[in-house]
């Protein structure tokens, strides 16, 4: 098999995959006994939401589409249940360990570029140099960066820097709290910046295609974007719906935007 | 995403995940609330020979009515780990607030299916997605009505399992409130014969579901508290664990972090009580709210805000359902409620009903059903203990130290549960 259809042939497995998987399985139950009917009873004591509370403050954040916000995170939880997680599950069920290991190191890698890119833009030299030889070195000795051999030295921690936080570096403010479709939280200013990272990204691949003299990227283009895909969701532990909340949307909320106002301040 | 279940896990506190252990070393945490909240360090895991891949399977009820709010919590879901030959079948069930799939019941899922058996893993009816899903009345928190929700459950599941395995035997296991379940359902199954119990097994059980949760409740008083209040400790302690992130040098927000997090940011007992309290104030809280929406009772969501819709604004319930504690769930709510389905009702007869001491005389004669646990298990007190020690005598395995569920994933108390319910 040459490599050509050995591209050609992943997403095609991929798209099988998907396919192939569905949510858990279904059992379905009579008992009339059991279906919640309206009982009529009513509490004499009532906890009616207060304004101006102040219980549990900090959970507050900017959100003036909340509305759109939780029909796409619904939408999102739907996706996930139905297409991504399955998938997932079939991509570690078909791939032994060291392979995605491998996989993760290799996708980790080719991040290290575009963090010192930001780094350079936001005139953190240390960083820079720490990615950059991060690079260097797992692309050289660790096989084009399927080992991580650069984190066995505890001076050199992998960095992680984007473009929403290049932006939030140089005094951007979040703006409003967005669910993004399918890539879910994120605010306006990392909305925009995750448009800069594909940029980014696709500028790095295009030099590298150059440098491996290769003309027609297409099917490459393809199998990373589904590889990446995967890549990132195996590697997830969060699952929608696994808090046992109701108010699990605003304790993501709260935690995407206060992680990624700390990972700014880093 | 992953970094955000971490910091999920460190403000709900569940110590999770699995690593390499070598030698067995003894438990290291001797303070019962920090050996609550640190739970077993992965290095001292037990490591199981051949972990299993468990399946997550869903029941669903006809024409249940279930409000939009909840739409995606439709469906009661459950884990299996079958054997691949005929074997007794175990249910296990979760503590209060906890999913079938929680770190501590994929745990203990292992754990019975490396013991031998088909394993069927169960929520605890006081989770939200039993409450929407498959509750018959929709209020949970007394344990005859989450005990016959369970029963019912399990009947469907023996159900559908015997179409594809075969079933040499039932036995039931549940760690803390769920171990006193698995109390209540194996004294039903003594008159009915329904399932024929061999093993039960009760994992840190409360001996009084009521002084259990009176006493977490304590600790977001005044009594731990002093003067200030819950929300500004929580807010305190946001600060710290941002604090710390800042200046660690770490990539991962793995459970490494967590456990190195907490342990050098110098919690004191009052500090980890305080986090106890609100862990579980958290998830009672998400079953109060998600009781309320389904029966429209009115105690949080006032009528003329219903329906309400995937889109609605659900914070300002939040707010108010964290400060209920549960004395204020069982007089306002779980009481009316019982007294609306039968006005004979005491407080006195409901708070001993989710007792173990209201089957004391059957837990006595019984040889089947035994404990293993801890001496300073936080959630009991001295007379709990008592109970356990003379109730049970050789029955109760405890062990010195450990707080609640913190030594549950040691070799030792491994070999122990699997030595019990030996099939």
């Amino acid at each position: 098999m040459s490599a050509r259809t050995g591209f050609k042939l992943l997403p095609a497995l991929l798209v099988l995959m998907l396919l192939g998987s569905c949510g858990p399985k279904v059992v379905d139950v009579t008992d009339p006994q059991a279906g919640l009917a309206p009982s009529g009873f009513r509490t004499t004591v009532h906890h009616w939401p207060k304004e101006n509370s102040q219980a549990l403050r900090f959970l507050d954040i900017y959100d003036p589409w909340e509305p759109m916000n939780r029909n796409l995170y619904e939408v999102n939880a739907t996706l996930d249940k139905y297409v991504m997680l399955p998938a997932a599950n079939v991509y570690k069920l078909v791939l032994p360990a060291p392979v995605r290991s491998g996989i993760k190191n290799f996708f980790a890698n080719l991040n290290e570029l575009p963090t010192a890119f930001n780094s350079l833009l936001q005139g953190r030299f240390r960083k820079v140099g720490i990615s950059f030889s991060r690079f260097l070195i797992n692309s050289s000795f660790g096989l084009l960066g399927v080992r991580d051999l650069a984190s066995r030295n505890k001076k050199l921690p992998r960095q992680n820097e984007d473009v929403g936080q290049t932006l939030g570096y140089w005094g951007i403010g979040p703006g409003p709290y967005f669910i993004m479709p399918l890539m879910g939280p994120s605010n306006v200013r990392d909305t925009v910046g995750f448009g800069g990272d594909i940029l980014v990204l696709y500028v790095e691949v295009e030099m590298l295609y150059q440098a491996a003299g290769i003309e027609d990227g297409t099917p490459l283009d393809m199998t990373d974007l589904v590889l990446r895909g995967l890549n990132i969701r195996a590697n997830t532990a969060f699952s929608y719906h696994s808090t046992g909340s109701p108010f699990e949307y605003e304790m993501v909320r709260f935690i995407y935007t206060k992680k990624r106002e700390l990972d700014i301040q880093r | 995403m992953r970094t955000v279940l971490a910091l999920i896990l460190a403000l709900l506190l569940l110590p999770a995940a699995v690593l390499a252990a070598e030698e067995e070393q003894p438990y290291p945490f001797t303070d019962p609330y920090r050996a609550t909240v640190l739970g077993t360090p992965a290095k001292l895991r037990y490591q199981f020979k051949a972990p299993v891949r468990p399946d997550v399977r869903a029941i669903r009820i006809e024409g249940r009515r279930v409000p939009e709010v909840f739409s995606y919590s439709r469906d009661m879901f459950f884990t299996t780990a079958l054997q691949d030959h005929p074997a007794p079948l175990m249910f296990v069930i979760a503590g209060t607030g906890a999913e079938h799939n929680s770190g501590k019941m994929a745990f203990l899922t292992q754990v019975f299916h490396e013991a031998g058996y088909h394993v069927v893993a169960l929520s605890s009816p006081t989770h939200m997605n039993f409450v929407i899903s498959a509750s018959e009345h929709g209020v949970p928190g007394y344990a005859p009505y989450d005990v016959a929700d369970l029963d019912r459950v399990m009947g469907w599941v023996r159900e559908e399992l015997a179409k594809e395995c075969t079933i040499t035997g039932y036995s039931v296991a549940g760690y803390s409130l769920g171990g006193l379940h698995a109390a209540f359902l194996a004294e039903m199954d003594a008159a009915t014969h329904e399932f024929g119990f061999e093993h039960v097994l009760m994992i840190n059980p409360p001996v009084s579901l009521y002084r259990s949760v009176t006493r977490l409740d304590s600790w977001l008083t005044e009594e731990n508290l002093g003067r200030t209040t819950v929300h500004h400790e929580i807010e305190g302690f946001i600060d710290r664990f941002s604090d710390y992130y800042l200046h660690a040098d770490v990539t991962d927000l793995d459970d490494d972090f967590m456990y190195d997090m907490i342990t050098d940011i110098g919690l004191k007992e009052r500090d980890f009580k305080t986090l106890i309290g609100a862990a579980f104030r958290v998830s009672s809280a998400s079953m109060i709210f998600s009781s309320d929406v389904c029966l429209r009772a009115e105690y949080l969501v006032p009528p003329e805000n219903y329906p309400l819709k995937t889109s609605s604004t659900l914070l300002p319930y939040a707010r108010q359902a964290f400060d209920i504690p549960f004395e204020s769930y069982l007089d306002e709510y779980l009481l009316p409620f019982l007294r609306y389905n039968d006005p004979t009702m005491t407080r006195a007869e409901a708070i001993r009903r989710s007792s173990l001491e209201s089957i004391r005389d059957w837990l006595a004669k019984t040889d089947k059903v035994v404990v293993v646990g801890t001496r300073d298990d936080v959630i009991l007190d001295e007379q709990d203990v008592r109970f356990l020690e003379t109730v049970f005598g050789d029955r109760a395995h405890l062990f010195k130290h450990g707080g609640h569920c913190g030594n549950m994933m040691t070799p030792a108390f491994v070999r122990v549960m699997q030595e019990l319910v030996q099939p």
